[in-house]
């Protein structure tokens, strides 16, 4: 009631203020002339009642403060803006967490939507298995724990050079998900099963490819030998169930083959669980279904004993582990906050000392202590609010940016960019925002506003406090700590960057040259979509790739390299395989030590082997690999393991980490086998690698009018080379951004902190420079002292640097944390750093002029 | 939040006469501060210093309600007029009031 009856004065402010005035007017004249008292003080005193007097200290200290910013802009825009980078920052990995682990999809009842990931034999595994048209019906029509289950499958079509992400759905898809449809109509059961298919654009693919024009829809759009009737337009807030922004559904009719005879096994399943159901009662329940289907399904030799599920709300779910995952991100990106927020706690603590006098005066007046820190606080979050709206900013602008650099300016291949779905910052980023600025400001804002209100009256007001040597000391510990945290930061980028030029050119090995080589996937079209059918093609194809006058060699495996074949398990160790013709080795210039496959071992699939020599080691670690006899077994889906002829090693080849996927997590090399293949059997899909010479791109031209292809299936092994390389050149970029961020914010800090302490020392350093010192001692003393807290914080930033190699390195494959160069390289850039930032000011201090200095005081 | 109340008498007694004179009908601000210094015999002389924020401090309590009308000489004037709370806060107050007298009586006659 109080409270409501304030409020409501406040609002009607003026009526009230009128009202009291003309009361008073009327005592005043009823009394006849001047009464006791003034009416300013009555007027005053009645208005206090109503007034909620924190609110009002409140605006006090908000009048004062911004008052106080008007003095001194520069503080403030210096202040907002090294927050806003800071801040910034952090929020742009908090955008990519919010994109992938908390907003969920713009479906309806995102919470109760769940990816069936597959059976298992054991508990908690899983073996992915998709499901057959009819096992998905099976699926739908049972009475179990969903109230309905939709299918899909992924893929993707390159259409005008530009990578498209396409789902084929099955018809209840978009009415399931409660997807809004703003054109048209979504696509439906009645377009389920075999036919002319139906495709649904997502918003951004209408506006941008399709010009945005309604007359769209009815068109046929012809996506990668397929074809399909445009029936709708999705709305712009719904872009799939998928990391990545989807640009097409299509109904299942664009597959060809889902609805025959052969039913094959291809439908991922996303189900809605009933009301009321749990994630462990749904488990259990699809166990119980799976003990009821696995024989029919040959799903592994035994039944089922356990089901997983996974919330498909968002596309990780919030657990334990997409925290870990992200956190490394986190802690990367909240150092350069950090910086920023010693840089702020510096500036700070250097105004308040400025002030002391004010504030000590303001003490001696009567306010107290927690009302000054109060005051001094508010301040502070004056600042940080401007602060984290302009971070909001630098958070939008850095993930367009970021974004811009991958689809436009790099092009790396095109597979890997990170396209997310919802990465653009929302409410949950402000609220984030927000919330660390206000932290920041109380952490760092805190111990400076307590530091001053310290000091002892009586020399306050005298503006004496130069005996007071905490200040300075927690100024030294902000700029060590700064330091720390700029050296790790830029240790990591060096480790980065040597280990990416290592791999890009050492770990190739052997002078490998993979420009010019073109991978291609022996394919005709039959009108609806590219088929591959068995040698007859294979052996077409290569022969007109062997015909045009580009090409210097062609040869033939099993997988592209780089693509990253699964390990099987040779004589209990764990191996990646391929099966290449005696001429791939030929084509990438690899040196064979013993010898090549013969044709005739290729053409007969002879039990011969060729190791690549971490292989070699870890299989006999004693003695050379050559004619030694390889068994093993090769792990299949279904009943069973395939047990391999055993082969006879006649060579050996070099590791590449490219060509031969033979990093291990540890970052040891794994080694590969090479069995030959012949291009005839059944069941050949396999790929022609060509070396071309000339002008790539004319090369390219030519494959793709010799081969009877779709355009996709030819691609430059330099875009797969990209593709592997592309992880550890994002982990350059990102990690010499914040390393560059951290270099301008730790010097300017170093700059305030040193040009302070000169001006505080000036009158020392005329002393001195009276008593005889020359130039270059008072230069060497003002930077001694900025080169051993640079030193200080170089060798803390280098032992952090270790501890976290130790622990969290093994999560980096491929590169050697420990790597020396970058350490030295780290630390010495961000000494150096800090030394020509000190050099200013100490040359300053050199060229004191002592007569002019002593007088001053 | 509650202002020191800055009359020359008991903190607090103030709003306990300004509750009992409207106790006898609705008033003004100068009618209220008239009938106490007439009835006390001049010897309480509330001046608008202390009157206008006890009358505000008792409007934002609820123990009194404001409404224009029109003064005896033709003026427009507020007039307060005691609520139910005000009556309840008024005879709370008298009470301790009451008790407190007394109790300094004893001490004094003791």
């Amino acid at each position: 009631m109080r409270v409501w009856r304030r409020v409501r004065r406040i609002l009607a402010a003026r009526r009230f203020e009128r009202e009291l005035a003309e009361e008073v007017r009327f005592h005043r004249e009823m009394a006849g002339g001047p009464a006791f008292g003034s009416v300013a003080l009555a007027m005053e005193e009645s208005r206090a009642v109503w007034r909620f007097a924190w609110l009002d200290s409140l605006a006090q200290d908000v009048r004062y403060a911004l008052r106080g910013f008007r003095k001194s802009p520069g503080f403030a825009a210096t202040v907002v803006l090294t927050l806003a980078l800071g801040l910034g920052t952090l929020a742009t990995s908090f955008s990519v967490f919010n994109a992938l682990v908390l907003r969920p999809f713009a479906v309806r009842d995102p919470y109760s939507l769940y990816s069936f990931l597959g059976w298992g034999e054991k508990k908690g595994s899983f073996q992915t298995r998709p499901f057959s048209w009819r096992g998905f019906n099976d699926l739908r029509r049972w009475d179990g724990p969903f109230s309905d289950v939709l299918g899909y499958m992924q893929s993707t079509a390159i259409v005008d050079g530009k990578l498209l992400w396409t789902q084929s759905v099955t018809g209840n898809y978009f009415n399931m998900l409660g997807a809004r449809i703003c054109l048209g109509r979504p696509i439906t059961e009645n377009d389920d099963g075999p036919g002319e298919g139906v495709a649904v654009a997502s918003y951004a693919e209408w506006k941008n490819r399709l010009g945005g024009d309604p007359a769209a829809l009815g068109r046929k759009v012809r996506l990668d030998g397929s074809q399909a009737e445009l029936v709708g337009v999705a709305c712009p807030e719904f872009n799939g169930l998928e990391e990545r922004r989807i640009d097409y559904w299509y109904s299942l009719a664009v597959d060809m083959d889902l609805f025959s005879g052969r039913d094959p096994e291809r439908l991922s399943v996303v189900g809605r669980l009933k009301p009321g159901v749990t994630k462990e009662g749904a488990e259990a329940a699809l166990v119980a279904y799976g003990r009821g289907v696995y024989t029919t399904w040959r799903y592994g030799r035994n039944p089922p004993a356990s089901a997983t599920l996974r919330p498909a709300a968002t596309v990780y779910p919030l657990n334990r582990d997409s925290v870990a995952r992200f956190l490394p991100a986190f802690a990367a990106f909240g150092l350069v906050l950090l910086i920023a927020c010693a840089n702020v706690s510096n500036l700070m603590l250097a105004r308040g000392l400025a002030r002391q006098r004010e504030i000590g005066i303001r003490i001696s007046l009567g306010a107290g202590r927690a009302r000054v820190i109060r005051q001094l606080l508010t301040e502070g979050l004056l600042l940080a609010v401007p602060a984290a709206v302009a971070a909001f900013l630098v958070a939008h602008a850095s993930i367009r940016a970021a974004t811009w650099l991958q689809t436009d300016v790099l092009h790396v291949g095109s597979l890997w960019t990170m396209q997310l779905a919802n990465d653009a910052p929302d409410w949950r980023v402000l609220v984030f925002l927000l919330a660390m600025a206000g932290l920041a400001t109380l952490a760092f804002g805190l111990a400076p506003a307590l530091q001053t209100v310290r000091s002892r009256l009586v020399e306050a007001n005298r503006g004496e406090f130069a005996a007071d040597r905490r200040p300075a000391r927690l100024r030294s510990a902000l700029v060590v700590a700064q330091v720390t945290v700029c050296a790790v930061l830029l240790i990591a980028a060096g480790v980065a960057l040597r280990g990416e030029r290592r791999l890009a050119s050492e770990d190739l090995g052997f002078g490998l040259d993979v420009r010019g080589v073109f991978s291609v996937m022996p394919a005709v079209s039959n009108g609806r979509r590219a088929s591959r059918i068995g040698p007859d093609i294979t052996r077409l194809v290569w022969g007109r790739l062997a015909a045009l006058p580009q090409t210097v060699s062609v040869a033939a495996s099993a997988h592209p390299p780089g693509a990253g074949y699964r390990p099987r398990n040779w004589d209990g160790v764990a191996l990646p395989y391929n099966r290449v013709s005696a001429e791939y080795f030929g084509v990438f210039g690899v040196p064979i030590r013993g010898r090549n496959f013969r044709n005739e071992e290729a053409d007969s699939e002879a039990p011969v082997v060729i190791v690549s020599e971490a292989a070699a080691r870890r299989l006999w670690p004693r003695g050379d690999a050559l004619g030694k006899t390889l068994r093993g077994e090769d792990v299949l889906p279904g009943p069973g393991n395939v047990r391999m002829q055993p082969a006879l090693v006649v060579g050996v080849v070099p590791d590449s980490g490219f060509l031969f996927d033979s990093e291990a997590p540890d970052g040891r090399k794994i080694g590969a086998a090479y069995y030959p293949t012949r291009l005839q059997g059944r069941d050949y899909f396999g790929y022609l690698l060509a070396r071309t010479r000339g002008d790539p791109a004319a090369a390219r031209r030519a494959i793709e009018a010799a081969a009877p292809l779709s355009n996709r299936s030819v691609r430059p092994l330099q875009e797969l080379l990209d593709a592997y390389l592309y992880p550890y050149r994002a982990l350059v970029a990102i990690t010499a951004f914040l390393g560059a961020l951290a270099l301008a914010l730790t010097v300017s800090g170093v700059f305030a902190v040193s040009s302070y302490a000169v001006a505080q020392r000036r009158r020392e350093f005329g002393i001195r420079m009276a008593l005889g010192a020359s130039e270059e001692r008072v230069t060497r003393l003002a930077l001694g002292h900025s080169l051993l807290l640079a030193a200080a914080g170089a060798a803390l930033g280098g032992a952090a640097a270790l501890a976290v190699a130790r622990v969290a390195g093994h999560a980096v494959r491929g590169i050697d944390v420990f790597d020396a160069g970058g350490y030295a390289g780290g630390a010495l850039v961000v000494m150096a750093a800090a030394l020509a930032a000190a050099w200013i000011p100490a040359r300053r201090a050199a060229r004191v002029d002592p007569a002019k200095t002593l007088r001053c005081d | 939040m509650n202002k020191k109340n800055e009359s020359d008498f008991l903190p607090g007694t103030l709003d306990m006469l300004v509750l009992k004179t409207l106790s006898r009908g609705t008033n003004h601000g100068w009618g209220i501060a008239q009938h106490i210094q007439t009835v006390s015999q001049d010897a309480l002389r509330i001046g608008e210093g202390s009157l206008y924020p006890a009358l505000q401090r008792l409007l934002l309590d609820g123990y009194v309600e404001a409404e224009w009308g029109v003064s005896e000489n033709n003026r427009r004037a507020r007039y307060y007029r005691l609520t139910a709370a005000g009556k309840k806060k008024l005879a709370d107050e008298k009470r301790s009031f009451e008790f407190l007298v007394g109790a300094i009586a004893r001490v004094m006659e003791a």
